[in-house]
């Protein structure tokens, strides 16, 4: 089987749990569904809930890049959030967006955490 | 980042979004920003992206591809990909350009790149004077990568993807430095040019590699030697 973008998606979700375990975060969850959105991660760090998206490529930088944009996604990560922010009776948690880029090129892995990503207005 | 460069930067975001902002209201639910890069370059493709932006995004750092380095255009890359409901890219290669012309090559790679989308936008923002061939809604925004927010995520991530391309064009074609210009009309470049001739993927059509001592311009798929 050759390495399927699912496959490579998990692997890449994994390497970023243990990297933002290393980095001092609590692990909440993984792969949490709310309806059409997907969280990849939750984590927690202080008193500071994040929403982990996490992107991995394969070949250097982020493979051949036509290819990797023109995924169909539909993520809707902050529904998503507020979803879980109101299925856990969270809504006046502090809480921000992250995103963790992942690249492995030749059994190397570069990882890139970009704090505050973005902000919701919702 | 300090409370108060926080909320300056998510001024900055917002004031970005007027255009946006007057579609949803007007019952719009998705908003696509429309680019495009490459059009001046001498060899390569043009790209074209198209970014629908979810309604309560404000996406740190991002602004007109020109205004940003290299690396930052980058990291927003990840992010735009990550918080995007949807992003469409188009090329139109060198023999598409010079078959047709590099505006009508432009549009048709918006179009491509609009139709790549995973839904269909309510409306289009599309950066310059142009409107595309597509039969809903849009406004051409002269100097939209500027002024809204999702014509720059789509400036970006065309901008992205060019160069991407050009880096791999240069393994394929090196010595005329299109890792580093890209493509685009720099001493280097024209120097290598005087110096090896066109390569496969240069356009013929553009006057510039005309004037520069091509005696034979340019019958399609043949390269051209000094």
């Amino acid at each position: 089987m050759p390495d399927t973008t699912r496959a490579r998606g998990a692997r890449g979700e994994a390497i970023a749990a243990r990297f933002l375990a290393a980095k001092g975060y609590e692990i909440l969850d993984r792969n949490y569904r709310a309806g059409r959105g997907e969280l990849d991660l939750i984590v927690r760090q202080d008193d500071c809930l994040v929403f982990v998206e996490v992107k991995t490529g394969s070949s250097r930088q982020f493979g051949p890049p036509e290819t990797w944009v023109d995924v169909r996604k539909q993520r809707r990560v902050t529904r998503a959030a507020v979803r879980y922010l109101q299925t856990h009776g969270l809504n006046d948690a502090a809480c921000r967006f992250d995103v963790v880029g992942i690249c492995q090129d030749r059994g190397r892995t570069n990882i890139v955490h970009i704090e505050n990503a973005f902000w919701s207005e919702e | 980042m300090s409370r108060r460069a926080t909320q300056v930067e998510q001024q900055r975001l917002r004031a970005m979004l007027a255009l946006e902002r007057s579609l949803w209201e007007g019952g719009a639910s998705y908003v696509a920003g429309v680019d495009e890069a490459g059009r001046g370059a001498l060899a390569g493709p043009v790209v074209a992206a198209a970014v629908i932006l979810p309604r309560s995004m404000l996406i740190r750092g991002l602004n007109d591809s020109k205004q940003l380095t290299p690396a930052a255009r980058d990291r927003l890359y990840v992010v735009i990909s990550c918080a995007a409901l949807g992003i469409g890219v188009g090329v139109v290669d060198h023999e598409g350009i010079d078959r047709e012309n590099i505006r009508r090559a432009n549009l048709r790679a918006m179009r491509q790149a609009v139709d790549a989308l995973p839904l269909r936008p309510d409306h289009l923002l599309i950066d310059g004077v142009d409107c595309i061939d597509w039969p809903w809604p849009q406004t051409p925004v002269i100097d939209g990568d500027a002024k809204s927010l999702s014509v720059a995520a789509a400036s970006v991530m065309a901008k992205v993807t060019r160069d991407r391309l050009m880096v791999e064009c240069d393994q394929r074609y090196p010595g005329y430095g299109f890792a580093r210009h890209k493509g685009y009309g720099t001493a280097e470049h024209i120097e290598a040019i005087n110096q090896h001739g066109l390569c496969p993927i240069h356009r013929r059509s553009f006057r510039v590699t005309r004037h520069n001592g091509f005696r034979s311009p340019p019958s399609r798929g043949q390269v051209s030697r000094e």
